[in-house]
């Protein structure tokens, strides 16, 4: 399975890395990561349907994980791939846009790894 | 003893001597007079001027009471340079109402006026009460002389009434016996018993021997007059026993004619002559010549009513009176006398004489009365003139008074002014805070998510090395220590950012602390780039958290040779803030505006944050292409309370707080805008 981080944060990078290393030892997941929306819809441009799954914040600087999500539910792909948010702004408003944008699941930082993994077991 | 505490003692003592002359002064001038002028001789061995002062001013009245005017002035004049170098007002006022006294039994009632209501005006001056109740009462005297019973009585009521509030008893007592006296002149015989009854009593009190002896001499007089002839007697009859007792001739004497008088009324003439008689040959020792002239003419119309007339010569007492009388120049005497004799010739059938009295009389009463209304038209123009003159200075008083009034206003409006100047300080404090927690309340919306982010990895990475701690345990066990190396490097890197972000969320949280915290006024050596960096992303976070359909670019170019400076962090943070918020709110406005016109694709909401260092100063330049700022509102838009944001939005103080705070570090700040364009602001600090 082939997963898009999306996220301003460098050092998710590592963090996924080292949360999900044995699965990517194992070669049972591949990570692919995006520093802003923007990079995140290049490189979906570049590597089509090749994520299924995109994890991405929504609080970025430029376009934010919001418009990105719309971007990917509403133009440019088909059939969408699954889209989570994965914010530190969990509030009501940014969870039910983030809904209504078409997300499949929405959580919230800190991250909880162990039910981020339940969840994609339910995707695979 | 030393010389210093002798010359002590001595000085107290003649302030004690002084004292008990000045309480006895009314009641017994005598004895006060003498205990003066111990008191004078002992400050003279010791060069004490007040005790030499306060004991001839005692002197002076005793002397005043035997009518010795000449040494009455010799002390008054010394008194006067004494109290005048020593600068002593009250006695100054003492002194000018014995002078005053001393004008009026000369006749010069206008000089007594002005003396004594400037003796007033000195008394009033020094809250020296005491005084002003023998002022108003003297004045009160004066009038009366004048015959101007209106304004006499207005101040001896003025004197009463102050002298009963001080318990001034002895005063009290004059007072009402001189207003009875007004009354009795003005023939309210009524009035005036009541008054010298009052008088009576205050006097019993106070056991004044002397004021009782002429109460009850005046009661007796007033019986007369009413012809209650039994209470005229037994009334003259006290009088005449008290004087006795304490030696008082001249009141001896008045009660001696006044039974005389009685006596003659009653038809008791042997008595009538002998009270005469006793009167006459007291008022001779007395020196009093007008008495005795007087008691000549009572004499003389005594020998018609008796029966047993022997003197031979029945105008003896008559020419002896006349002459006393012209000796005195005693015209309205000397009047009588001419009238008496006149009609003494008619009974003797001398008319030719008889004629000729009578037309001296008439003549002498012409003139008299020519003289009388002369001297009373006189006399109230000068009083009139005094009084106006003291009426001036009242007013002059009043105006001081009223300037004092104005002054006290003016002060008192100061005050309110200051107290209006503080309330607006602690008030403008009050919104500065409300202001910063304005500002507060939008970024700890921000942090509270912000903060998130970095706990995000703290969490994460702390969880990551407990599992990989198993890990390398069982990788050790294993001995397989290629991998224990690789897991413990991991550790290690996972550890530093634990301890990076861990630092991070406490930066942000410290930074909100800063921000809400009362200014503390630090200065500290303080890097303008991550101040500038942090604060921009606060900022952004923030309204991001405010608006979520918000998004801007923004973009920061910090120059690499910006110097650390010295400033207060928290306010530099607060203004760079501050323009980045503005910054956002503008673009935001702007996007707003042209999602409406369908134009919102061709617009990128952009802020730049930059720094740089130049000549001598690091400029930090917020820059946005929001609408830009109207030429008409850029004066205003650094003014306290100026904002264009809707009502409760803004506070209007953000960028005059920024101004404010910009200036006290000796920096300024300029703006740049152009509608449709965008604004740039501009802080200038020094290096």
């Amino acid at each position: 399975m082939k997963i898009l981080v999306v996220d301003d944060e460098k050092d998710v990078r590592l963090l996924f890395e080292q949360r999900f290393r044995k699965e990517i030892r194992n070669g049972d997941m591949v990570f692919a990561f995006a520093y802003s929306g923007e990079e995140a819809l290049s490189f979906m441009k570049d590597h089509k349907h090749e994520a299924v799954l995109i994890l991405s914040d929504i609080n970025m600087p430029g376009m934010n994980g919001l418009e990105l999500l719309r971007h990917i539910k509403e133009k440019h792909h088909e059939p969408p791939p699954t889209v989570m948010m994965i914010t530190a702004y969990g509030d009501a408003e940014n969870y039910n846009t983030a809904m209504r944008l078409g997300a499949d699941d929405f959580l919230t930082k800190p991250l909880d790894f162990s039910t981020l993994k339940e969840k994609l077991k339910t995707i695979s | 003893m030393t010389g210093k505490k002798k010359s002590d003692d001595l000085q107290q003592k003649a302030n004690d001597l002084n004292n008990i002359a000045w309480q006895l002064r009314i009641s017994d001038s005598i004895k006060a007079k003498q205990y003066g002028e111990q008191a004078i001789e002992l400050s003279r061995t010791i060069n004490y001027k007040q005790g030499v002062a306060d004991g001839l001013r005692v002197e002076a009245f005793g002397h005043i009471r035997i009518a010795d005017i000449n040494n009455a002035l010799r002390c008054l004049d010394e008194a006067e340079i004494i109290y005048t170098f020593i600068d002593d007002v009250k006695g100054l006022a003492v002194i000018n109402e014995y002078r005053g006294i001393i004008e009026r039994n000369s006749g010069n009632s206008a000089t007594a006026l002005e003396l004594i209501f400037k003796a007033l005006d000195q008394s009033r001056q020094t809250a020296f009460t005491e005084n002003e109740v023998t002022n108003l009462y003297q004045l009160g005297v004066t009038y009366k002389s004048l015959a101007n019973y209106d304004k006499a009585l207005d101040y001896l009521y003025k004197s009463l009434s102050l002298a009963r509030i001080t318990n001034f008893i002895l005063l009290e007592g004059y007072d009402l016996n001189i207003i009875g006296s007004i009354y009795f002149e003005t023939g309210d015989y009524d009035k005036a018993l009541d008054y010298y009854q009052q008088g009576l009593l205050i006097r019993q009190k106070s056991g004044d021997k002397w004021g009782e002896a002429g109460s009850f001499d005046n009661i007796g007089y007033i019986y007369f007059k009413l012809k209650d002839y039994t209470n005229a007697i037994k009334y003259a009859t006290k009088s005449l026993e008290i004087t006795r007792s304490i030696g008082d001739k001249k009141g001896e004497a008045n009660a001696l004619l006044h039974l005389a008088e009685v006596f003659k009324e009653t038809n008791d003439f042997s008595k009538a002559l002998r009270f005469s008689n006793e009167s006459l040959q007291l008022r001779k020792i007395n020196g009093d010549r007008r008495g005795e002239a007087e008691i000549l003419l009572l004499l003389a119309e005594l020998q018609n009513t008796n029966e047993i007339s022997e003197d031979k010569d029945k105008f003896k007492k008559l020419t002896t009176s006349l002459m006393i009388s012209k000796e005195i120049k005693a015209n309205d005497l000397a009047s009588k006398i001419y009238y008496r004799l006149y009609k003494q010739y008619k009974l003797e059938k001398n008319f030719a004489e008889a004629t000729n009295y009578l037309e001296q009389h008439i003549q002498l009463e012409k003139e008299l009365h020519k003289d009388t209304i002369n001297q009373k038209v006189l006399n109230l123009e000068m009083s009139h003139k005094a009084e106006e003159a003291w009426k001036e200075a009242e007013a002059i008083k009043l105006k001081n008074a009223e300037l004092t009034d104005l002054n006290n206003e003016i002060l008192q409006q100061k005050k309110k002014i200051e107290e209006a100047l503080a309330e607006l300080k602690s008030t403008q404090a009050q919104l500065i805070q409300s202001e910063k927690m304005a500002s507060l309340g939008e970024l700890t919306a921000g942090i509270a998510h912000e903060i998130q982010n970095p706990l995000n990895f703290v969490n994460n990475f702390s969880e990551l090395n407990k599992e990989m701690i198993v890990e390398l345990k069982e990788e050790i066990s294993k001995g397989n220590y290629n991998e224990v190396s690789f897991i413990a490097s991991n550790i290690e890197s996972n550890e530093e950012k634990i301890n990076q972000h861990g630092k991070r969320a406490d930066a942000i949280v410290k930074s909100m602390l800063q921000h809400s915290r009362t200014s503390s006024g630090k200065m500290e050596l303080t890097d303008i780039n991550t101040l500038c960096d942090e604060y921009v992303k606060l900022a952004f976070h923030g309204f991001r958290a405010k608006d979520k359909s918000f998004n801007a670019k923004f973009e920061t170019a910090f120059g690499e040779n910006v110097s650390k400076l010295n400033l207060v962090r928290q306010e530099i943070g607060r203004v760079v803030l501050n323009l980045i918020n503005n910054a956002f709110y503008a673009v935001n406005e702007r996007q707003k505006a042209e999602r409406l016109t369908q134009n919102a694709e061709g617009y990128e909401p952009t802020v730049v944050v930059s720094t740089k260092k130049e000549d001598g100063k690091v400029i930090i330049s917020v820059k946005d292409n929001g609408n830009g700022i109207a030429e008409s509102i850029k004066e205003k838009i650094f003014q306290p309370f100026f904002t264009t944001k809707p009502t409760g939005e803004g506070t209007g103080l953000g960028l005059s707080l920024s101004y404010d705070i910009i200036k006290a570090h000796g920096g300024e700040i300029s703006l740049d805008s152009k509608e449709k364009e965008g604004t740039e602001f501009m802080i200038f600090l020094p290096i």
